[in-house]
C-alpha cells in the first residue's frame, strides 16, 4: 500500500510538470492553430537559464522562475514577430515544418555555445516519510510549484478579461475580432505565455534531471501525446491528461520496466483516442 | 491497380521512356565507375525519395498526415536484420519478407488508426512509432536491444546504390502509372472531402487502407536495403524521429501532392546539407533551420510549383516582348 501510494504520489509530481509543457503547446495550438515543434527547446532554455541563475546567484533555483519569467516572454514575443506570425491559421503541416526549423536552430546553436555535455541543477537531494510514504523532495517541490502555476494560468484564462479575450479568439477570431479584440496582440500575448509555461517546466525538471541542448526532444513527444489526449486546445484537457500519463507511467514503471512504459503511455493515448478521437474533453 | 499500371506502362509518353531509360544506364555506368563517395550520396538522395513518394501516398494524395513514416522504414530494417541473422534467410529473401511483413503490420493498424483524422492521425503515427522503437529495443532476445544488430556485410555498397536507385524508380514511376486511376481520383477525393466522397460510392475505409498499406511497404524496402548496406542498425537510428521529419520537409519543398515534387525535394535538399556540411562543418545543422524556416514563409507550395510559377511569368514576358 506504501509502495502504491508513492508510486501515485511520484506519477501525480511528473505529470504536474508535463502539464506545464504540455498546457503551453495546447494553448498556442488552441488560439493560433499551430503546432509548435519547438516547445521541447523552450523546455532546453529554461533548464540553462536556471543552471546559471542559479549558479550566479546561489540559493533556491525555483527563484529563476519569476526571473527569467519577463525575459522568456520577450523571447517568445520577438520569435512571434519574427517568423511565427506568417504562418497563423496556416495549414498544420506549415506550422509544423517552421516550428521544426526554429527547433533545429536552437537546439544546434545551444550544442555549439554548451556541448552536449550533461548538467543538473542540484537542490534539496534526498527524500522524506510520511506514514510509510516515501517522497522525494526536489520532487515535491517542482511538483507542488508545477500545480501552482498550471492553476494559477487555468484561472488566469477563466476569470480575468484577458483570459476570457483569449478564450474567444481560440473559439472564432472574427466574431472576437467584431467584439473589439485585438486577434494580433493576443496571438503575441498567448505565444509569449506559452514560451514562459514551457521555460518554467524546464526550470522545474532541470532540479530534477540531468539536461544538456536534446533534453526537449525528449519531452516535446510526451507533451504532445498528452495535448491530444486532453483535446488538442483545451488547457484543462492538458493539465488532466498529463497527470493521467504521469501516473500510468509510474505504475507501468514499477509493474514492468522503465523502459516499456513509456510504450504504454502511448498505448493509452492511442486506445483513448479510439473511443474519442478528439480527446478526453475534446469537442464530439 | 496492377492493371492499370500495366496498361499506362504501354502508353508511357516518349519523353518519360527516355528519361527512364537513360536514369538506368546511368545508374548502370555508376555502378561499375562512380566514386564511392557519389554513389553513397545518390544512394542517400535515393532513400529519400522512396521515403518521400511514399510518404506522399498517404499525407499528400490521400491528406492523412503521418508523423510515423520511419517506423515503417525502421522495421523494415529490422525485420530484414532478424531474419537473416536469426532465420538464416538469403538476403534477397529476406528484404522481400520485410517489405511483405511490413505491409501486413500497415494493414493490422490501419484499421484502428485510420479512423482519426488531421492532427490525431498525425500524432497516434508519431506515438506509433515511438512504440516501435521502444517494443524493438525491449525484446533484446530477438533484436539485440538497445545495443543494436548487426549483420555480416552481404551486399557490396555498389550494389547497395543500385538497389535503393531501382527500387527509386520504381516507386516514381509506379507514382506516374497510378495519376489518373480510379484508385488515385478516389484519394483524392477523400483529401478534399471524406464525407463526400464516401456519398459518391467511393469506399474510403479500403482506398485509404490500401494507400495506407501501399505508403508502408516501400520505406521497408528502402530500410532493408538500408541496413544491408551499413550492416548495423539500433533502435535509436531506425526509429529517429528526424527522418520522418526529413521526409516530410524534403516532400513539402519538392511540391506535396504531385509527383516529381518528392524527387525534386530530396535532390536539392540532400545536395544544399551536404555543400553546407563541407562548407561550415559546426553550424550546418543551424543554418539548415535558418532555411526551413525561409522556405516556409517565401516558398510555402514547394519549389516546384514555384518553378512553375517562374516559367509562366517569363513566358508572359516573352509572349509581349516579340
Amino acid at each position: 500500500m506504501g509502495d502504491f501510494l508513492s508510486i501515485l504520489i511520484s506519477g501525480l509530481i511528473m505529470g504536474s510538470i508535463y502539464a506545464l509543457l504540455a498546457g503551453g503547446l495546447t494553448l498556442i495550438w488552441g488560439v493560433m492553430r499551430i503546432v509548435n515543434l519547438a516547445h521541447g527547446e523552450f523546455l532546453m532554455l529554461g533548464c540553462f537559464a536556471t543552471y546559471y541563475l542559479f549558479g550566479v546567484l546561489g540559493g533556491i533555483p525555483l527563484l529563476a522562475i519569476p526571473l527569467m519569467a519577463p525575459l522568456f516572454f520577450l523571447f517568445g514575443a520577438v520569435l512571434y514577430l519574427l517568423v511565427v506570425r506568417k504562418i497563423v491559421n496556416a495549414p498544420e503541416l506549415m506550422s509544423m515544418l517552421l516550428t521544426f526549423g526554429v527547433s533545429i536552430f536552437i537546439i544546434n546553436i545551444s550544442v555549439l555555445v554548451w556541448s552536449g555535455e550533461m548538467r543538473i541543477v542540484e537542490y534539496l537531494s534526498g527524500s522524506f516519510q510520511v506514514g510509510g510514504v516515501l517522497i522525494s523532495r526536489p520532487r515535491l517541490v517542482a511538483g507542488v510549484v508545477a500545480v501552482t502555476i498550471s492553476l494559477g494560468m487555468y484561472l488566469f484564462l477563466q476569470k480575468t478579461r484577458i483570459g476570457t479575450a483569449i478564450r474567444a479568439v481560440s473559439y472564432d477570431r472574427e466574431i472576437a475580432e467584431q467584439c473589439g479584440i485585438n486577434a494580433n496582440l493576443i496571438y503575441l500575448l498567448v505565444f509569449g505565455i506559452g514560451t514562459v509555461l514551457g521555460a518554467s517546466a524546464g526550470s522545474l525538471a532541470s532540479t530534477i534531471f540531468a539536461f544538456n541542448p536534446l533534453v526537449g526532444q525528449h519531452f516535446i513527444l510526451k507533451a504532445f501525446a498528452i495535448t491530444v489526449l486532453g483535446g488538442m486546445g483545451n488547457f484543462l484537457g492538458a493539465l488532466i491528461g498529463a497527470l493521467i500519463i504521469g501516473v500510468v507511467e509510474q505504475v507501468f514503471a514499477y509493474l514492468l520496466d522503465a523502459q516499456i512504459s513509456a510504450a504504454v503511455a502511448f498505448v493509452v493515448i492511442i486506445a483513448t483516442l479510439l473511443i474519442r478521437p478528439r480527446g478526453i474533453m475534446g469537442e464530439r | 491497380m496492377v492493371k492499370d499500371i500495366l496498361r499506362n506502362l504501354g502508353g508511357l509518353g516518349w519523353p518519360w521512356r527516355i528519361l527512364v531509360i537513360l536514369l538506368a544506364a546511368g545508374t548502370a555506368l555508376f555502378y561499375f565507375t562512380g566514386s564511392p563517395y557519389y554513389q553513397s550520396l545518390f544512394l542517400a538522395i535515393a532513400m529519400y525519395v522512396v521515403l518521400c513518394s511514399s510518404w506522399n501516398i498517404i499525407s499528400g494524395i490521400t491528406g492523412y498526415v503521418s508523423f510515423g513514416h520511419v517506423a515503417f522504414w525502421g522495421l523494415g530494417a529490422y525485420i530484414t536484420a532478424v531474419l537473416i541473422v536469426k532465420l538464416d534467410f538469403p538476403w534477397p529473401l529476406a528484404l522481400l519478407s520485410s517489405g511483405i511483413l511490413t505491409g501486413v503490420f500497415a494493414a493490422l493498424i490501419s484499421y484502428p488508426i485510420l479512423k482519426l483524422s488531421e492532427v490525431y492521425f498525425a500524432i497516434s503515427m508519431l506515438a506509433l512509432a515511438e512504440t516501435v522503437k521502444i517494443l524493438v529495443g525491449y525484446f533484446r532476445g530477438l533484436t539485440g536491444g538497445g545495443g543494436g544488430i548487426y549483420l555480416r556485410p552481404l551486399i557490396r555498397p555498389n550494389m547497395a546504390f543500385v538497389l535503393m536507385t531501382s527500387l527509386a524508380l520504381i516507386v516514381v514511376l509506379m507514382t506516374y502509372m497510378l495519376q489518373d486511376t480510379k484508385f488515385f481520383k478516389s484519394l483524392m477525393a477523400i483529401k478534399n472531402n471524406e464525407l463526400a466522397a464516401g456519398s459518391l460510392g467511393i469506399d474510403t475505409t479500403r482506398r485509404k487502407t490500401q494507400a495506407f498499406i501501399l505508403s508502408a511497404v516501400f520505406p521497408a524496402l528502402a530500410g532493408g536495403i538500408y541496413i544491408l548496406n551499413v550492416a548495423f542498425i539500433d533502435p535509436k537510428t531506425a526509429f529517429d524521429i528526424g527522418i520522418t521529419l526529413n521526409t516530410i520537409m524534403m516532400t513539402v519543398f519538392g511540391g506535396l501532392g504531385t509527383v516529381l515534387g518528392p524527387v525534386i525535394g530530396p535532390a536539392v535538399f540532400m545536395l544544399l546539407s551536404e555543400t553546407l556540411w563541407a562548407r561550415f562543418p559546426f553550424v550546418h545543422k543551424a543554418i539548415l533551420g535558418a532555411i526551413i524556416v525561409a522556405l516556409v514563409i517565401f516558398l510555402p507550395r514547394g519549389i516546384l510549383s514555384a518553378l512553375m510559377r517562374g516559367v509562366e511569368r517569363l513566358r508572359t514576358r516573352l509572349g509581349r516582348a516579340t
